[in-house]
């Protein structure tokens, strides 16, 4: 037993005395690691109360910034108006710029090549104009007749008013259009030029005033008149007029509403059919729609009556 | 010599005769009384001055504190954290909290009786004990009982216990040594305890490997799967017409959705007029139609730039265009109805509360882009 | 004539005034208070001295099934108490002329419940009378075989009586739980037919088992004291108490089990039978039944202290005999009202009940050893070490 007190200290039993204390304090200093970087913040992290919306606000106006509907409000402004010089005729610039636009706005229907074959082409009639086909152009296919077009869209077709695009990109998109058809144009209206030219140098174009949504619908509710819902007689009162009332309203409220927007359409035929095609949403009973003539006038006399009585203080 | 005495082992053949001599050698209080026998003799805990076990009172104790915690933590959780009514019944229903009570009343109870037994009153871990390098333990494992006197104390007489035990009739006396012990954390030991661990989790993961790859994977259960439910989009063996969508029934009109009264978006809008008041919830309700049903086609604010252009390649309404803001509302609900160009009609996703709402929407999307200076902030 | 005879004697005598008291009072009941209230009571005395018969006999076949020997110096006390079946199975045979004044499937309105109608194939009255007669054949027939065997063993010394009482023990099990789910199904759900509950036969046993653990302890305690049993030790008290404990457990987790599936589910049809007895002036009796079955039994037994002494076995096993009488009261009281009745018609019969069952027991106590001296596992039994 003196033997073993007495034993030297070797290299070897040094190093693994060593290599012991290195893996318990390593293995210390990995366990405090993971509770100071990792889990004591986490605890803390998790312990914040999370951020709230007050009760007022739409739940959307949080994400803020990543919501297009939500962008701060901006002031509108006027563009200048445009020099005609710089797009009464086709430049290259002008022209790239129309491709661009052709792409984004026109080759849905038109097509890539304006051949009247885009992808919706199919689901619309009349069907889309064909550009390269001088036979098809129904409007002219004269500068200004185009950007008339372009600007107040075809009624009655699928073709729509592109007025919100800027007149100085709506002509590049007439330049662009007209290239794609690869026959003789004619000669221009000088007259025509000339006023689409004043119309240039006289107005520019105005970007309106943007708001955020939220805002938008704050405004519009506080501006929302309340309609008073119509008092239906009650039901002791066995009057006709009173019967007919409450046979052809199933919800006051809405009924009110329906009545102060459209008894001024005009006669009581197209304001009796506006009543029937709108039920049973607008407060007024399907069945109402089988009422006679004489019938709906009582109802109209009744309800307009009521109306002119409920706006005297 | 004696501070490296762990112990004298008396070895006896009969357990009457184990018993007689703790009995005999208690109350000399030579050293701690301990005994090694080959099967369980009723009378030595008390022979050689054991007292009873702390273990009981400790298990209760838990167990009644695993109870406590648990109703405490059910009732934090179910009434306080997250107050959820389940079916009709109060946050803190008692009554549903018992079956977690009582396990984790078995849970801490089981785990301190064994925990208990093994680290605080076994007093483990340790990696051999000294007897086990004794002499005798080989008998002791098979027939013999043997008494040992553990030294306690520097002052411990080991030639007195030796002669109590020789006097107590065991038939051989030893004398067990402490050992020498090896480091408990060696680097030897270490590295081949984290090479185990390496061969266990290779071993392991190429058998999952080989399991999955070589064994055909059998779902476990598969009722969910099978379960008879009617699928409005699948054949149904329920009805005699086999169609598991039900056509509405002849004649009828479902809630909500009266056949339009008009033939073109055009006509609506000279019938209809919006009968939603635009109030704040109308208006969220507008934001979540149109957010659903409209905006991937017309965009966020109504631009009409699809947020989904590559896939569809289409050119949508532009909301805020004058054009499409001068049309009257029944216009919107016309076209919401109908479809128009290659807008599908809506008129079976929506109820005709959802599209009026949705309407307003538009209303305030088009104020949104095109405000009134009275409403910049 | 010896001091202990004329003590004897005396408490007979005591015992059969007691008895006769109660019948009168019992008369008196049945005559002026009504004879609802008459049947009631009857009814939950005679489940009571039933089940703890058949609770005696179920551990004397559980000891046979079991091959336990710890049990065995003290296996004459359940025997004796098995005694009461006989007694039980006339007193429930007279039940039956009850059965139109208490059991609403019997009534006239009854053609007029769907739910009724829809049941009867079961709820009858013969069929009903059917499988009384079936139930207390067999437990007669297992009642004599188990009770009169032994106390013929005890002449014989045969220890072929042993190898069959351990082999028909499976078929007594099978018949006695049988047995027992269509008692509970019968005389207990079959006051309010229209509720239902798969679990009340399990519960009914339950009540019955802790109910005989407690009497066969409340007995060994007795002898012991008497000096009557000088064989059985601590050890054997203590095991006895043991299983109480557990069955206290049991007992806990099918109440509170039958209790949260119905709570949980608030099946309309299902609860209201809860509802009558858990709320108003039911529920301190609800209360009284965890506390006396389960929290006052289980805290007593749990340590090693508890089980040794016998004043505290004592007053675990008479909790739970009380709890015993309280859950039957519980369980079919409430059909008398939503106020719990408790007053001289009660206690009349109570001793009437009680002073019945203790005679018969008393007769029983002169039959035979007071262990089963043929039995050859009875020196295992006393050498048994814990």
């Amino acid at each position: 037993m003196s033997d073993e007190q007495s034993t030297p200290t070797t290299w070897g039993s040094e190093a693994k005395g060593l290599a012991n204390r290195f893996a318990l304090g390593s293995g210390v200093a990995v366990t405090f690691l993971l509770f100071g970087l990792i889990v004591v913040p986490a605890l803390l992290r998790e312990r914040r109360p999370l951020p709230r919306p007050p009760s007022d606000q739409p739940a959307a106006a949080s994400v803020g910034w990543l919501d297009q509907a939500e962008t701060p409000a901006s002031k509108g402004r006027d563009l200048p108006p445009v020099d005609p010089a710089t797009v009464m005729t086709p430049n290259p610039k002008l022209l790239a710029r129309g491709e661009v636009l052709f792409k984004q706005n026109c080759t849905s229907c038109h097509g890539e090549s304006g051949q009247g074959n885009g992808p919706a082409a199919g689901t619309l009639n009349p069907r889309p104009r064909n550009f390269t086909q001088p036979a098809d152009w129904k409007r002219g296919f004269h500068v200004a007749d185009i950007f008339t077009t372009i600007s107040t869209g075809v009624k009655g077709t699928g073709m729509a008013a592109f007025d919100f695009i800027m007149p100085a990109d709506r002509m590049a998109l007439v330049h662009y259009v007209r290239s794609l058809g690869g026959f003789d144009h004619g000669a221009e209206d000088p007259k025509a030029l000339q006023a689409l030219a004043d119309q240039f140098r006289s107005k520019g174009f105005h970007i309106p005033n943007r708001i955020p949504v939220s805002l938008a619908i704050k405004k519009m509710v506080t501006e929302q008149a309340m309609v008073p819902p119509l008092q239906l007689r009650p039901a002791e009162d066995k009057s006709a007029s009173a019967e007919l009332l409450r046979f052809a309203i199933v919800d006051p409220f809405r009924a009110a509403r329906t009545v102060a927007a459209t008894t001024n359409r005009g006669d009581l035929s197209t304001v009796a059919r506006a009543w029937a095609a709108g039920a049973p949403d607008n407060g007024f009973a399907p069945a109402a729609a089988g009422l006679n003539a004489a019938e709906w006038s009582e109802i109209v006399r009744a309800l307009v009556g009521r109306r002119e009585e409920a706006r005297q203080p | 010599m004696s501070s490296g005495t762990f112990a004298v082992l008396g070895l006896y053949s009969e357990a009457e005769k184990i018993v007689d001599a703790a009995n005999q050698i208690r109350p000399h209080k030579l050293g701690r009384l301990e005994a090694y026998t080959p099967y369980p003799v009723h009378g030595l805990d008390r022979a050689i001055g054991l007292e009873p076990s702390r273990l009981g009172r400790l298990v209760m104790l838990m167990g009644v504190m695993g109870a406590g915690l648990a109703l405490l933590f059910e009732w934090w959780v179910s009434a306080v954290d997250y107050p959820l009514v389940t079916s009709g019944k109060p946050l803190f229903s008692w009554q549903a909290f018992v079956p977690v009570m009582f396990e984790v009343t078995v849970l801490f109870a089981t785990f301190t009786a064994g925990m208990a037994m093994l680290f605080a009153l076994n007093k483990l871990p340790f990696f051999g004990h000294p007897v086990l390098h004794s002499k005798a333990i080989k008998d002791i494992t098979r027939d013999k009982l043997a008494l040992s006197i553990e030294a306690t104390s520097a002052a411990f007489d080991v030639e007195a216990a030796h002669q109590a035990l020789i006097d107590s009739g065991a038939e051989s006396v030893e004398i067990v040594p402490v050992p020498t012990w090896d480091r408990p954390l060696s680097l030897v030991g270490l590295l081949r305890t984290i090479a185990a661990i390496v061969a266990a989790c290779v071993v392991a993961g190429a058998g999952l490997y080989a399991a999955e790859k070589l064994m055909p994977i059998v779902p476990p259960m598969i009722h969910m799967e099978d379960q008879p439910k009617l699928n409005a989009f699948r054949e149904s063996s329920f009805f005699p017409d086999g169609r598991g969508m039900r056509p509405a029934v002849a004649g009828t009109v479902a809630r909500g959705h009266l056949p339009p009264a008009f033939a073109t978006p055009e006509e609506a809008g000279t019938l209809l007029s919006n009968p939603l008041p635009l109030i704040q919830a109308i208006a969220e309700r507008g934001r979540k139609v149109f957010g659903d049903h409209c905006a991937i086609c017309h965009g966020t604010v109504g631009n009409g730039v699809p947020l989904l252009s590559r896939a569809y390649g289409g050119k949508p309404g532009n909301f805020l265009s004058n054009e499409i803001r001068a049309r009257p509302d029944g216009h919107y609900f016309g076209v919401l109805m109908l479809g128009k160009n290659a807008m599908p009609s809506y008129a079976a996703d929506l109820d005709n509360d959802d599209r009026w709402a949705a309407v307003h929407y538009i209303r305030i999307l088009q104020r949104a882009q095109n405000a009134k200076d009275e409403d910049l902030p | 004539m010896s001091a202990a005879s004329v003590h004897s004697s005396l408490v007979r005598n005591l015992l059969g005034a007691m008895t006769f008291i109660g019948a009168a009072g019992s008369a008196g009941v049945y005559f002026s208070v009504g004879r609802e209230r008459f049947w009631v009571n009857w009814l939950v005395w005679t489940l009571f001295l039933l089940t703890l018969g058949l609770g005696n006999l179920f551990l004397v076949a559980l000891e046979r099934l079991v091959g336990a020997h710890w049990s065995v110096p003290m296996r004459r006390v359940p025997e004796r108490i098995a005694s009461l079946i006989p007694l039980a199975i006339v007193l429930l045979l007279v039940a039956f002329f009850g059965v139109p004044v208490i059991f609403p499937w019997t009534y006239p309105a009854a053609a007029h419940n769907p739910i009724l109608v829809a049941k009867t194939p079961w709820l009858n009255l013969p069929f009903f009378a059917i499988r009384l007669a079936v139930c207390a054949t067999v437990w007669m027939l297992f009642y004599r075989f188990y009770v009169r065997g032994s106390l013929r063993q005890d002449v014989s010394k045969d220890p072929v009586f042993t190898v069959r009482a351990r082999r028909l023990a499976p078929l007594f099990m099978v018949v006695f739980f049988f047995s027992v789910t269509i008692l509970a199904f019968d005389w207990i759900s079959g006051l309010e037919p229209e509720w239902y509950s798969d679990m009340l036969g399990v519960y009914l046993f339950a009540g019955t088992f802790i109910s005989g653990i407690a009497a066969m302890l409340v007995g060994v305690l007795a002898l012991r004291r008497g000096g009557r049993l000088p064989e059985v030790q601590a050890k054997h008290v203590y095991n006895l108490g043991t299983l109480g404990l557990a069955f206290t457990v049991f007992f806990a987790y099918i109440g509170f089990a039958q209790y949260l599936l119905i709570w949980y589910a608030n099946l309309p049809e299902e609860v209201i039978w809860f509802k009558h007895r858990i709320e108003g002036a039911w529920q301190p009796v609800a209360l009284l039944l965890p506390l006396l079955n389960f929290f006052i039994p289980f805290f007593l037994l749990i340590g090693g202290l508890g089980k040794k002494h016998p004043a505290t076995l004592r007053i675990a096993a008479f909790s739970i005999l009380l709890g015993h009488f309280v859950d039957l009261y519980w369980l079919i009281f409430p059909v008398l009202g939503p106020v719990p009745l408790f007053g001289w018609p009660e206690l009349a019969m109570a001793c009437f009940f009680l002073g019945l069952g203790w005679l018969q027991i008393r007769r029983a106590m002169g039959r035979g050893a007071d262990m089963p001296v043929g039995d050859p596992l009875l020196v295992k039994g006393l050498e048994w070490q814990l």
